[in-house]
């Protein structure tokens, strides 16, 4: 996620924020009142910035790099060896 | 269990990317660096287990109350296990016993991820479904993949007929055993697993007995464990080991293991469980068990008994020794002796044998249980003495139906191996238009030719489980061979006897075995269709539970489950361990008490035919009048 303006969370429509104030209840109502009070740039921008990286860190797995090798069988195959021998043939009878 | 490969261990599935779990980032649970590209550098301080590493701040972080309890629970601490052994050694041989213990008998230890996500480390770990999370744990791929041996055969119906809880309720493991016990934490120095207060108890769903209609109940309630009257036989072992191979890995091996029934005073009588008469069961332990690490490691071997209380999981609610009040009382031999112990356990198990004079006393009067044995054709079966004697006699042929690589090791002298898993002359190819359907009559005489056998030879066969054995007898009988016969107890007894081995292949020659089919032996998928409805057919699916409850397939088979309206009468309800024969009088009780009577036409499936087979010798023997196996069964009716 890229932003490149604080205009994207501090100027959302009022009536969007007013919608979920009225739906969610009071303690709600105070948070929107500070976002709009927000009034300096460089708050601005730090909220911004903490707030991506809080969605970096918090991105799902299907995002992440794991997954591009991880959901792929053939790239698996090509790059685990065999596992290696755990269980000695030896081994005999109930357990 | 076959290990998955390492690819099929670790591949996600795009169902886990779209559940919970799914939402939250690889990194946040296992570590690692999920921003490189390059997989050393995206391992780096990568955790694989981390509900067994870090508990608390993975799964913990939603599952806070469990992850409180769980890491001290006994799947994850096995805690009365090194209890057992503290009992047992001195301050001198602990630290070399718990290491052993350590080695070769803690890689059972379960994490959150052994029951909810991956098959546990026992069986070599992997995804069970693309890591999607499961509340309920798997019974085939999780629970019983550690405890398999005796549990899971036990409750699959790989020894004896299954678990009437699975069989008839479509019961699960977590049914009984739930969450509360699963993630209770084990107090210090908790005696056994039954002292958890968690524990399972019978008692818990089947309550007030005392109060019911079952007569038997209200006389033998709180004194008799429920299991006693209602288990079959169960696994009892012996004499295990532990060495390092050559290649540097530990294992253990149990030197015996075989099916048995004992009743003995309880060695353990607590509130809930206070009953006089307990199930006993051998466990390996051995004197000897770890004198890879330390000689004479467990000075105080005597203080803990090696029978101990058991709850088989094989229940059923009439079992042989139900029937009637003397098919337990009076029976020596279902009650634990002086002379079931070794010489040196006698001490060990003071107390918890039964006497002659304690073993109560037979009833005057009890209720006939009227089993017609005269149908049935001894002859069928023969034991190792009548063997012994007749090893040279000219017209006896001695087929050894083991795999190759057992016959190998050693046979009765004079056996030829014929496995018959082996189809190559029996069975069709299993790539063929018929996968693994019997073959004609004359390539099935030209086989039996070649293996040194007449249709008037009197033919021996003997195995070590019972189905190969079976199944080779049911083909010999299908193909007009007249005088067959099973070695009841296959090997095992034979070894038991103290009869000598041999690993020389016999010279023999061939011969001419004219095939001269029993064409009523056998069916098709068009007679079973026509027949499924028909109030004098019964069709018995004799595959084991698992299979017949649709929980794994066989591998030639495109889907899972069982024919509409089949009987479940697994094979090894049949057979006992090793090939040994049940008595006629109880088999014919057990089938018509399973509603499989012999004045019916009765049709055998399972997979392939093979276990059909097997049973069918078993029918035969019992004198069932018209016993058929459905040929390729499964697989044709299915694909």
């Amino acid at each position: 996620m890229v932003l490149h303006s604080t205009d994207i969370l501090v100027n959302q429509p009022v009536s969007h924020l007013n919608q979920t104030i009225n739906t969610s209840g009071g303690l709600l109502m105070s948070t929107n009142h500070r976002i709009r009070q927000i009034s300096n740039p460089l708050i601005a921008y730090l909220a911004i910035l903490a707030l991506a990286l809080l969605l970096s860190s918090q991105a799902m797995a299907d995002e992440s790099s794991c997954i591009v090798c991880h959901t792929d069988i053939d790239l698996l195959e090509e790059n685990l060896g065999d596992g290696g021998k755990t269980k000695s043939a030896l081994q005999a009878g109930s357990g | 269990m076959a290990p998955l490969e390492p690819q099929e261990k670790v591949l996600v599935s795009e169902e886990f990317l779209e559940s919970e779990h799914g939402e939250l980032a690889c990194i946040d649970c296992h570590g690692g660096d999920d921003s490189s590209p390059d997989k050393e550098s995206a391992h780096d301080g990568f955790d694989a287990h981390p509900s067994v590493n870090n508990p608390q701040e993975t799964c913990g972080e939603c599952h806070e109350e469990i992850a409180e309890t769980a890491p001290q629970s006994l799947h994850a601490t096995l805690s009365t296990f090194p209890g057992f052994l503290k009992k047992r050694v001195s301050d001198d041989t602990w630290e070399a016993v718990d290491k052993g213990r350590e080695r070769h008998c803690a890689s059972c230890h379960a994490s959150c991820g052994a029951c909810h996500v991956s098959r546990p480390k026992y069986v070599g770990t992997g995804f069970v479904n693309g890591h999607m999370f499961s509340a309920k744990p798997d019974p085939v791929n999780q629970c019983t993949a550690c405890h398999g041996s005796r549990v899971g055969n036990e409750f699959f119906g790989n020894r004896g007929q299954g678990d009437i809880h699975l069989r008839e309720f479509t019961m699960s493991c977590n049914d009984c055993h739930g969450a509360d016990e699963m993630h209770a934490a084990a107090p210090e120095g908790l005696e056994n697993r039954y002292h958890l207060e968690e524990a399972a108890n019978c008692k818990d769903c089947h309550k007030d007995l005392q109060f019911g209609s079952v007569r038997e109940h209200r006389i033998h309630n709180n004194k008799v464990q429920c299991q006693v009257c209602h288990s079959q036989t169960y696994t009892n072992c012996y004499s295990c080991h532990t060495g390092t191979d050559e290649e540097g890995i530990a294992y253990f091996v149990n030197n015996l293991d075989f099916e048995d029934m004992k009743i003995g005073f309880n060695p353990d009588r607590i509130p809930g469980n206070n009953y006089k008469f307990v199930l006993l069961r051998h466990v390996p332990v051995d004197p000897n068990v770890f004198d890879y690490y330390v000689k004479d490691g467990f000075p105080k071997f005597d203080v803990s008994p090696t029978w101990k209380r058991t709850s088989p999981h094989n229940i059923q609610r009439r079992t042989w020794q139900n029937v009637t009040c003397n098919n337990c009382h009076g029976q020596r031999d279902l009650y634990l002796s002086e002379d079931d112990l070794l010489d040196y356990e006698k001490k060990a198990n003071f107390g918890l044998t039964v006497k002659d004079d304690q073993i109560p006393k037979e009833r005057a009067r009890t209720m006939a249980i009227n089993i017609d044995t005269s149908g049935v054709e001894p002859s069928r079966i023969v034991d190792v003495d009548w063997l012994k004697e007749h090893l040279d006699d000219e017209k006896v042929v001695i087929i050894d139906a083991r795999a190759e690589s057992d016959y190998e090791k050693g046979h009765i002298p004079g056996a030829i191996n014929l496995d018959p898993n082996i189809p190559d002359g029996i069975r069709k190819a299993a790539d063929s238009d018929a996968p693994l359907q019997l073959e004609d009559a004359d390539i099935l005489g030209e086989t039996f030719g070649e293996y040194g056998m007449a249709r008037d030879d009197h033919i021996i066969v003997y195995c070590d489980k019972g189905q190969n054995g079976g199944f080779l007898l049911s083909v010999l009988d299908y193909a007009g061979a007249q005088n067959i016969s099973m070695l009841n107890g296959g090997i095992a007894a034979w070894k038991k006897a103290g009869h000598e081995l041999s690993d020389e292949e016999p010279d023999y020659d061939e011969k001419t075995f004219e095939a001269n089919v029993r064409s009523e032996l056998l069916v098709d998928n068009e007679f079973v269709k026509a027949n499924l409805v028909n109030p004098n057919v019964v069709i018995v699916d004799v595959r084991i539970l698992q299979q017949s409850m649709g929980l794994l397939k066989h591998g030639l088979a495109e889907r899972h489950g069982r024919i509409p309206g089949s009987v479940q009468f697994p094979l090894f309800g049949l057979y006992e361990d090793h090939a040994g024969i049940k008595s006629p009088e109880e088999l014919l009780w057990v089938l018509k008490e399973r509603n499989i009577p012999k004045h019916k036409t009765i049709v055998l499936t399972c997979n392939t035919g093979m276990y059909a087979g097997a049973s069918q010798f078993i029918f035969r023997y019992l004198g069932y009048p018209d016993v058929r196996v459905h040929d390729e069964s499964w697989i044709s009716w299915v694909n």
